[in-house]
């Protein structure tokens, strides 16, 4: 990531240890996506991780995406993928048109490889439908 | 000293907060485990959670951490604890297909799948309301209505007049300025001929029917 490294970011795996990494059984030598197999989590932990991947101050990359994406797949929940698309596409905040396309040229293959079908073919990259705000009632 | 015998006479019961185990396990004490699973997901009929928050929550799946679980829309929390959905027959048949190749998944199976999780998308959590039009609208209308109450009761009195409009007191105005002889340059003064005793040619613009009236007696006075 040629851009990134000229604004002065770093990947999202060399910002350091975090709080789920001690809860699972480890490998004890290996790279951090290694130590952590996200593939291989329970679908309660993979909400966890969406919701900190959310609070966290980054777009995650796009290894670690593919390990969530997988470990979707072995849980066999479609809308938990989606939802963390969403995730990672609002992550983006202003510069949601530099980083989504590159993120979504990275993952193309493995979504096509699942299965997944992208947020433009499902329509969700617009709101679809409309929700009465409660205290307009 | 206070006297407290009257209410001691009077015995209230004291209001204890009931705790949760009692509150949620006491609806299903009398009755079997087995009355409120529904076997319609296959694999599904018991999940962790089913019995002690169906009150709570329905016959929806607990898929989260959390220790009473809800549902919630939100970009900080993207992934709730529970599916916003029941459990139907229909969806036990589309978890099924879940299970296998998501590539025989039609468009609206995913689509269904998506609002059987979740209730909205974030980017319609991310939609505006477009309330700032109601209260535009709302603040018009009322100003609209305070216009009107102004016009037509605030000018409809002549109680609610103020003397100095009136045109006594105007010309008694004028003349003392007149003698006076305030703003000679660019004011009234510059606008009275006092060799001839009488207002230039220019003052008919400030003047009307009436006011003309006044004019003429104050240049005969001069």
């Amino acid at each position: 990531m040629f851009k990134a490294a000229a604004a002065g970011l770093r990947p999202y795996s060399e910002t350091g240890p975090r709080p789920h990494t001690s809860l699972y059984p480890v490998v004890s030598e290996g790279t951090w996506l290694e130590k952590n197999n996200y593939a291989q989590f329970d679908g309660w932990e993979l909400r966890q991780l969406i919701n900190f991947v959310a609070a966290d101050d980054g777009v995650p990359e796009p290894e670690i995406i593919i390990e969530v994406l997988k470990g979707c797949r072995n849980n066999n929940d479609y809308a938990l993928a989606t939802r963390f698309l969403e995730v990672v596409r609002l992550k983006g905040g202003n510069k949601m048109s530099e980083t989504w396309p590159y993120i979504m040229q990275e993952i193309g293959p493995t979504m096509q490889e699942l299965g997944i079908s992208t947020l433009k073919e499902m329509g969700y990259e617009e709101p679809e439908l409309w929700l009465e705000n409660v205290d307009d009632m | 000293m206070l006297r407290c015998a009257p209410r001691a006479l009077k015995k209230q019961p004291i209001w204890v907060a009931p705790s949760r185990n009692i509150a949620l396990t006491s609806v299903n004490r009398d009755a079997p485990a087995t009355t409120g699973s529904k076997a319609v997901l296959p694999g599904h009929e018991y999940y962790p959670g089913k019995e002690e928050y169906s009150p709570v929550i329905g016959h929806r799946e607990i898929v989260g951490h959390g220790e009473i679980p809800y549902y919630t829309d939100s970009f900080t929390v993207p992934c709730p604890a529970i599916r916003f959905r029941e459990v139907d027959e229909a969806l036990g048949k589309l978890r099924e297909k879940e299970k296998g190749d998501w590539k025989l998944l039609s468009l609206e199976d995913k689509k269904t799948l998506y609002r059987a999780s979740f209730n909205s998308t974030l980017e319609e959590v991310r939609a505006p309301s477009g309330d700032w039009k109601r209260c535009i609208g709302d603040n018009a209308i009322l100003m609209a209505l305070m216009f009107l109450g102004v016009s037509v009761i605030g000018f409809a009195d002549p109680q609610y007049e103020p003397k100095t409009v009136t045109n006594e007191w105007v010309d008694a105005q004028t003349e003392y300025l007149i003698k006076r002889r305030v703003q000679p340059v660019d004011g009234i003064a510059s606008w009275y001929d006092y060799e001839n005793n009488k207002f230039k040619p220019t003052w008919s613009i400030f003047t009307t029917k009436e006011t003309s009236k006044s004019v003429k007696t104050l240049s005969e006075k001069e």
